[in-house]
């Protein structure tokens, strides 16, 4: 049974003023996960004297979601994300961002998902107006305008892309920018051929092919002659002084246009149903298979679909098999955005180190990002599952990241090589990697607390509650010499942190072979290592737990035979791939993705096919 | 000094700026309180407070230390103030929300979620209902400051959610001067188009509205109020003369890298130069500048700090215990001499908003250095320090030397000390809700 929130630390009303045994404790990490819905100390829960009044529930009428962040434990946890559990809006504004995934809503009515408008990413803002331009060379002078917020692991959240403050500001300093630089480079007359005429007065035959072939890129659509749109960019058009100082005038104002800005998604209504359009679904279809607008291909497709000439199924399955061929460098934009933002691979560059202990070189950290992108675009690109990306017989290594691994190098050079494990110690797949081993570590030492919590949070979509306000969670280093499993048994699992603990350290210790920095070893400040570890509160649900695993290898093959890990992830991509976490009746859409891909064999391109085949993709419902 | 200030050269500047001087929040009656008309707030990591904490005695500073020498330049106008925890202190990491007053971590009352907001965008949006309409209500800046899903410490907006920074020093300077007409010059043209091209926006925005559910709409109405503060700066004047410059144009975002990321350091020290130059036009009364967020800030410092090219979390703060934090303790000498920077900065300019020509910028000015942690090396909020600042008359209690502040009171208050200055005195909507009746109130003693 796939359950989240296995952990509400419900006892939070409780002002803890001691730590776990005196030793503190070593922080959760995390990849995105925020803050809960914590009561204040003003209405129920929260302290009475000399305690904090944040956001520790109350049995006695508070909320009992819990406080503060799950996220970033520990000297170097991960970014938390900006905003609060639930989905109520406060007087009217847009709703709070979600600090956890939500329970699926049950289905009922196999209903889609709201309407919405969902504003350009800033990477998709860039790649956009890079894409208008046909602007190979990146040599459009786009500027940062927005720095989006990190929810749930991911920068996509339709709640968190505003245009706010003075975003308005730069959009236009940034769109006068860019008109200027077309004008300039050449672009205009690959809109119009007109429209690079700077002498003379404006002509308005010229105004209107130029708003309807730049337009048709910058919106996403074609306009028709009949669109209101044409006459009002046509008046901008027509007050510059000229064709081209006109077309600059239009390019300016479509750059800042909502049209422009957001990705519509709010169809057409037939009954209680909001049919999305051709070219609002293509555009779905673009953003989310390759990052930027549509390209002339799909555009012409999203014409036919428009005119009844080609069915939007059609659309979609043609369109979405040429932009996911093989060789599609898109490809690892799509599945790696999702998989950063999931597993938090990109941790590998921001996880603290302490250089004292240990110096790895930069060219390490490289290395180790190509050989865990490797593995999984392998999976993806042919027909592997995740499944086969935790198990994998092999890895990708070159000369450099095999001796670091202390693994043979013979045959190896500068290039990436697959090498099977068999025969060698160290464990193979996803979650061996440097990649996962960095990212999830202290500075100085691996952490159990922090492996585990990533297992349990974010493959197993199981929230756990942060520590409660007044406990003191400071990391205290061990003062004799034991191995990191004996120093965090012995913080963690006393006192009140045992409860939580276990749930995280118990899954962490399988890793116990490998070091802060991914290095395999037998010893631990001297002590032989043990990597037995234990899932308590199965997340199957047919045991109280699950014994007997040991070590990575061993973890890695139980999480590949669960149902919940599969769910888990594509609850994540979906939300990746639709900007929503959750909705009413969520659940008919996690429903359809899951038995689509499961009955294709539950491949990665299944899954991000399946998504793309739901009923959400297409057809939406009134957004409240 | 008045030798050393820029006073207003024209007649025609100071009318400009006359409809403004009267229009301040009204004064509490409190006898030697002087309010500030300026909030400038100096945003950066913690830190590793037993090498912070200067030698006191009482509220004397008999020794600087390491970190805050710099500060000694100017001592009659600084207290340092810590020892105070926040809502909640065990926050772990991310706790860049202490400008909330909050704590880490969030608050509801009966399950209404409370919406995070900043001090800074608290006092603004105070000034905006005190009819202290300036173009830019509220300028954030600070290079790499949303790097690696990092956060700023600056909250607000429509869903409380974390305010980005502008990084971009070309950003930064065109939006506050690029397209703020300077008065009598001819681009009626051009701003004309740009009314017209807002027009249009705003009309296409207005017109999805009508279609969606109050969800979505939210969104857009933030879009239309992000279009209304540009149309305020097109339509506001700014003084073209005196004391009211645009400084040098920065270079393009690639003329600040270093090692493939932006020089962070460098492009601070202009953001700097449009923070003192947008008081000095009028153009903001609330600005802000942090150095990088939560997780990093990448350090490139002058050779003369002998700082090794490095990662202040990481390296500086993470690193440190095996050199006694060498590296922390140069690089918080050289944000401290940032900050004296700054005051320096506005102690050369005259106040435009005085009519009486007798004070500079920086003694009207508020600045407060601020943590988004106590203790950075452990993670917690059990100690936040501040620095404070003011000039002649300004709003602060001061000492010749340097006046320390030591409280247990909850961090908050010194953030209620910032409105206080301002001559808020409700503070509904601000911090932590279950701070209340009398701990909800300024720290005393601050104030002058």
């Amino acid at each position: 049974m796939f359950r989240y929130s296995l952990v509400a630390l419900a006892s939070a009303a409780v002002v803890f003023a001691g730590g776990c045994a005196g030793r503190g404790q070593d922080g959760l990490s995390g990849t995105g996960a925020g803050t809960g819905t914590g009561n204040g100390g003003a209405s129920g829960g929260g302290s009475t004297s000399g305690g904090s009044p944040s956001g520790s529930g109350s049995s006695g009428g508070g909320s009992p979601s819990g406080s503060g962040s799950a996220t970033g434990g520990g000297v170097d946890g991960g970014a938390s994300s900006t905003g609060t559990g639930g989905l109520n809006a406060v007087d009217g504004g847009v709703q709070f961002l979600p600090s956890a995934l939500a329970p699926a809503d049950p289905c009922t009515s196999n209903a889609s998902g709201p309407r919405k408008l969902w504003r350009l990413s800033a990477p998709e803002f860039a790649a956009s107006i890079h894409t208008i331009f046909n602007d190979t060379a990146n040599a459009a002078p786009v500027a940062t305008v927005f720095s989006d917020p990190t929810v749930l692991g991911f920068s996509v959240d339709a709640n968190g892309l505003l245009v706010q403050d003075l975003n308005a500001s730069q959009l236009e300093d940034n769109a006068e920018a860019i008109a200027a630089w077309a004008a300039s480079a050449g672009k205009l007359s690959q809109f119009a051929t007109c429209a690079a005429t700077s002498t003379g007065a404006p002509a308005s035959t010229c105004a209107t092919s130029f708003i309807q072939a730049f337009g048709r890129v910058a919106f996403r659509t074609t306009l028709a002659s009949s669109d209101a749109r044409i006459a009002s960019y046509s008046k901008l058009f027509m007050a510059g002084s000229s064709n081209s100082d006109g077309a600059e005038a239009v390019i300016s104002a479509m750059l800042q246009s909502p049209y422009f800005l957001y990705r519509s998604e709010l169809g057409t209504q037939s009954g209680g149903t909001f049919n999305l359009t051709a070219y609002e679904v293509g555009t779905e279809l673009s953003y989310t298979l390759t990052g930027t607008g549509p390209d002339s291909a799909l555009l012409t497709a999203m014409d036919s679909v428009n005119s009844g000439s080609l069915s939007m199924s059609s659309m979609i399955d043609q369109q979405a098999m040429r932009l996911l061929a093989t060789t599609a460098a898109s490809n690892s934009t799509a599945v790696m955005g999702f998989m950063n933002g999931w597993l938090g691979l990109p941790r590998l560059f921001t996880t603290a180190k302490d250089a004292t202990v240990y110096a790895m070189s930069a060219t390490t950290q490289s290395e180790m990002q190509t050989e865990s992108q490797d593995l999984i675009m392998e999976a993806f690109n042919g027909s592997g599952t995740f499944a086969s990306v935790l198990t994998a017989d092999h890895s990708f290594l070159n000369k450099d990241l095999a001796t670091f691994y202390g693994l043979p190098t013979t045959g190896l050079g500068t290039s990436f090589t697959s090498v099977k494990y068999a025969g060698l110690t160290r464990d193979s797949g996803l979650l061996a990697t440097g990649t996962i081993l960095n990212g999830y570590a202290r500075p100085n030492t691996d952490s159990p607390t922090q492996r585990g919590h990533m297992v349990r949070s974010r493959m197993l979509c199981q929230d756990i509650s942060p520590p409660p306000p007044g406990l003191n969670t400071t990391f205290v280093p061990s003062t004799t010499p034991e191995t990191t499993r004996d120093q965090f048994t012995m913080q963690h699992e006393q006192g009140v942190c045992g409860s939580c603990h276990k749930l995280m350290d118990w899954i962490g210790f399988a890793f116990e072979n490998y070091d802060g920095w991914g290095r395999y070893r037998t010893t631990d400040n001297g002590f032989p290592t043990d990597d037995t570890a234990t899932i308590y509160n199965d997340p199957e649900g047919n045991d109280d737990n699950v014994t007997g695993l040991s070590g990575a290898g061993s973890l890695s093959a139980y999480l590949a035979a669960s149902a919940d890990v599969t769910h888990c992830m594509e609850r994540y991509w979906t939300y990746y791939a639709y900007g929503s976490s959750s909705w009413g009746q969520d659940g008919c859409t996690y429903d359809a993705v899951y038995n689509e891909s499961q009955s294709n064999g539950l491949g990665l391109k299944s899954v991000l096919m399946a998504i793309i085949h739901a009923p959400n993709f297409t057809t939406r419902v009134q957004d409240q | 000094m008045p030798s050393r200030r820029q006073f207003v050269g024209s007649v025609g500047a100071g009318l400009l700026l006359a409809p403004f001087i009267n229009m301040g929040l009204a004064r509490k009656a409190r006898a030697g309180t002087n309010q500030s008309k300026r909030l400038l707030i100096f945003a950066t990591m913690g830190t590793y407070p037993p090498l912070w904490t200067p030698t006191v005695s009482g509220e004397t500073i008999s020794a600087w230390s390491a970190m805050t020498q710099p500060l000694s330049a100017v001592a009659n106008n600084v207290v340092l103030v810590e020892g105070m925890p926040s809502g909640n202190v065990n926050d772990a990491h991310g706790s860049s929300d202490s400008l909330t007053g909050q704590g880490f971590g969030y608050y509801a009352v009966n399950n209404v979620p409370v919406v995070k907001l900043s001090v800074d965008q608290f006092v603004a949006n105070n000034l905006v209902a005190a009819g202290i309409k300036r173009p830019i209500a509220s300028l954030l800046l600070g290079a790499n400051c949303n790097e690696n899903g990092g956060l700023s410490q600056f909250y607000g907006g429509s869903n409380g959610g974390n305010l980005p920074t502008i990084g971009s020093p070309l950003s930064a300077f065109n939006t506050v001067f690029g397209t703020a007409l300077p008065t009598g010059t001819s681009a009626s043209a051009l701003l004309a188009r740009r009314q017209s091209i807002l027009s249009t926006i705003s009309g296409e925005i207005t017109s999805l509205e009508s279609t969606l559910g109050s969800n979505e709409k939210a969104k857009l109405d933030a879009h239309l109020s992000s279009i209304q503060q540009l149309e305020n700066k097109l339509t506001a004047s700014m003084s073209s003369g005196g004391v009211c410059k645009k400084p040098a144009t920065p270079g393009a975002d690639s003329t600040f890298q270093y090692m493939g990321d932006m020089d962070a350091l460098a492009a601070n020290l202009i953001h700097q130069q449009i923070i003192v130059n947008a008081f000095a036009c009028d153009i903001t009364r609330v600005a802000c500048l942090e150095y990088g967020n939560d997780q990093k800030l990448m350090v490139n410092a002058p050779a003369s700090f002998s700082l090794a090219y490095d990662d202040q979390h990481g390296g500086y703060i993470h690193s440190g215990a095996s050199s006694n934090y060498a590296n922390l303790v140069k690089f918080e000498a050289y944000l401290a001499t940032q900050f004296v920077s700054l005051i320096n900065a506005m102690k050369a300019i005259q106040d435009p908003l005085d009519a009486t020509g007798q004070s500079t910028l920086f003694d009207n000015t508020l600045m407060i250095w601020a943590r988004d942690m106590g203790d950075a090396q452990n993670h917690n909020q059990q100690s936040m320090r501040f620095v404070l600042a003011s000039g002649n008359n300004g709003y602060l209690k001061t000492a010749t030397g340097g006046r320390y502040v030591k409280s247990t009171e909850r961090h908050e208050r010194i953030l209620l000390n910032v409105c206080d200055a301002f001559g808020i005195s409700n503070f509904t909507g601000f911090g932590d809700p279950g701070l209340t009746g009398a701990s909800k109130a300024p720290l005393p003693g601050i104030a002058a």
